[in-house]
């Protein structure tokens, strides 16, 4: 392409800095709004996976409440015997593994649990009975209600339920938010200004406040999440340096082993018995000050044999530190020697290992307790608005006057985007409740019950992306938002008629993460009823018109380049 | 497809790859000159590769000419990346 051609064609890049950002941020943010809006909101519903997963299984809900009055069981005291157990069951049912690892947990309601590689590859693992060591069959799969719970939305928000592509997918829409937040934050020159500017009812000046307040607001949280959710799969979306590295051939299990396998032995082909492991779990306990959680056997009956003792991370010890890393030590086994020591928080290789798990625990909050989970839930939601303020904006703006960016097929491409915004913004919000009122609605005897279930979540967003399509985008929206409104305030209505609880019976058994759910629906339903009456109510296209000029005398250098 | 158009897009495939290469280019040389153990380096040079495609991406987009966004992502990509090979350390 010659220089000349160059400069007789007009680029957003020719008007300056900011006006090059603001069409960067534009753009960039238009055509990964929709997804970014479905992957922030069932991120945010992610923070109460477990809330969640408790209202969808109201029977376990309810026998747990049966029993909450009890004084709890006796903490368990025969490590050492279920330690034995374990290692008698491994020795029979799985002696060619490499890799032995028992949780002979000690606190109430936990039994003994076995896990090992298998020698073709693969995790496996089996549930003991804690006094005999016999494998126990969970043969009961009937009586259940099958479910994903809360887990389908942190399922979907990282990989959208397809795997290797789905996290590729999240990957690519994450980086590009990445560059949708620096360009927006340049293109904003009075961000700390305009974050003090609201003017409601005043059309796209109102959302354009609307969408700056959000951002601003919680821009640092924006940063982390986004960089922190890259962070997962880092060595999958940039892999050069660990194959520079350590090789072309298996260069990702060689890193994984330098990073979280430590010093793990080789086999020595010696034979060697397994002693008593519980006086490890003894000296391991006084060495990180956790008690023992996990118990790790590489090479069984081999002299090269080590054992690492995992502990357990106590909630008042997450409410100190941001790293989720519990205590660890290792002892080979053939001399007794203690080998290594991680102190919980600590890291097995340095800095960096530490870095990559703290932005993990800052990822999914895992520190910081009830007072974090509801801070990440709120800024969630208020990077879900800032989504879906932006994917609105876009349209509000050019309700009034085209810009023509796409030629004759302009009206189309604007028509597009409206259904896209509807789709995912109601469309999403409407898929996420009805994937809770398909827990109620589909026989527990179902097959493949917690399948059906997400497949209700996706065919129900498929249906809302049809109805907007087919509808005018006002009806559209006032039908959708109507919809996701009653669906949310009836949810305490459909639980009272097909399980029989409800909130004061919640409230009574001190139930408060099902009333959580409960709560947070009728809000969510209040909000929705709440937008689609002024969707109703608001002026038609031609009256916005009359009121436009006032608007664009005024217009900031966002309204004027975006 | 008009001029405006080819040029729109040749821009955005010197943000998506030129900014790719170009991120793994530093990734690399980061990996191998870091003063740190070769996991931890890796690792520091992982985790630092998305603050070098944005800032990259972001470049490609301000700057005027595009034939010096396109060079401003490939030589630098190739001087990184082979000096970074060049000095990737051993299987030690």
């Amino acid at each position: 392409m010659s220089m000349k051609l160059e400069k007789a064609v007009k680029t957003p890049q020719s008007g300056g800095l900011r006006q090059a950002m603001a069409w960067l941020h534009t753009w960039s943010g238009l055509w990964i709004s929709w997804l970014l809006f479905a992957i922030f909101l069932t991120g945010t519903l992610s923070v109460f996976e477990e809330p969640i997963g408790h209202w969808m299984q109201p029977e376990h809900a309810i026998e747990e409440a049966k029993h909450a009055n009890e004084p709890p069981p006796p903490k368990v005291t025969d490590r050492a015997q279920r330690l034995q157990l374990a290692l008698d069951f491994m020795a029979k049912a799985h002696p060619k593994a490499d890799m032995w690892e028992i949780w002979p947990v000690q606190r109430p309601g936990q039994g003994l649990s076995a896990y090992w590689f298998q020698p073709q590859g693969g995790y496996g693992a089996a549930d003991l009975d804690p006094l005999t060591g016999k494998q126990i069959e969970h043969g009961h799969a009937g009586v259940q209600r099958a479910t994903q719970g809360g887990h389908h939305f942190v399922d979907f928000h990282y990989e959208l339920h397809a795997g290797r592509i789905g996290v590729w997918i999240v990957g690519i829409t994450t980086m590009i938010m990445l560059v949708a937040l620096v360009s927006g934050v340049i293109t904003h020159k009075r961000i700390f200004k305009d974050f003090f500017t609201f003017r409601p009812a005043k059309g796209q000046r109102s959302w354009l406040d609307a969408h700056n307040a959000v951002a601003v607001l919680t821009l640092p949280f924006q940063f982390m999440i986004a960089y922190t959710g890259l962070v997962f799969f880092a060595d999958d979306y940039v892999p050069a340096p660990v194959v520079a590295q350590y090789g072309v051939d298996n260069a990702k299990k060689s890193f994984l082993a330098d990073w979280n396998d430590v010093g793990k032995p080789a086999r020595s082909g010696q034979p060697l018995a397994i002693p008593d492991l519980e006086q490890f779990a003894l000296r391991a306990e006084q060495a990180i000050g956790q008690e023992i959680r996990a118990v790790v056997l590489d090479n069984p009956n081999d002299a090269s044999m080590r054992v690492c003792m995992y502990g357990w991370n106590e909630d008042s010890g997450l409410l100190e530190r941001i790293s989720a890393n519990t205590g660890r030590a290792c002892y080979a086994l053939a001399t007794g020697l203690e080998t290594a020591v991680r102190q919980p928080g600590g890291s097995d290789t340095g800095g960096a290992a530490l870095t990559r798990n703290v932005m993990s625990s800052l990822h999914m909050a895992s520190f910081g307790g009830l007072p974090m989970r509801w801070l990440y839930f709120l800024c969630g939601l208020a990077g879900t608005a800032m989504m879906g303020t932006g994917a609105v904006l876009f349209l509000v703006k050019r309700r009034q006057k085209s810009l023509g960016e796409f030629g004759a097929a302009t009206p189309r491409v604007y028509r597009l985007v409206a259904c896209m915004n509807i789709a995912a913004i109601a469309g999403l919000s409407i898929a996420c409740i009805s994937y809770l009122w398909a827990n109620r609605l589909i026989p527990i005897g179902q097959e493949l019950r917690a399948g059906w279930e997400v497949r209700a979540f996706f065919g129900v967003w498929c249906l809302t992306l049809l109805h907007a399509c087919l509808r005018s985008e006002k009806r559209a929206w006032i039908e959708q938002l109507g919809l996701l409104a009653a669906l949310c305030l009836l949810l305490p209505l459909l639980n009272l008629l097909t399980t029989g609880d409800n909130l004061a019976a919640q409230y009574a058994r001190g139930d408060w993460e099902s009333a959580g759910v409960e709560l947070c629906a009728i809000a969510f339903g209040l909000l929705a009823a709440w937008g689609a009456r002024k969707v109703g109510t608001r002026k038609s296209a031609a009256a916005a018109k009359k009121t436009a000029p006032a608007n664009i005398n005024r217009s900031t250098t966002m309204e004027n380049n975006a | 497809m008009k001029p405006v158009h080819m040029m729109l897009l040749s821009r955005v495939l010197a943000a998506v790859f030129g900014g790719y290469a170009l991120t793994s280019g530093v990734a690399v040389l980061l990996s191998s000159i870091l003063p740190l153990s070769r996991v931890e380096a890796v690792q520091t040079a992982t985790l630092s590769a998305f603050v070098v495609y944005t800032c990259a991406v972001i470049w490609v987009f301000a700057v005027q000419d595009l034939r010096r966004a396109w060079l401003g992502m490939l030589l630098p990509a190739i001087a990184c990346g082979s000096l970074g090979l060049l000095l990737a350390r051993g299987a030690a």
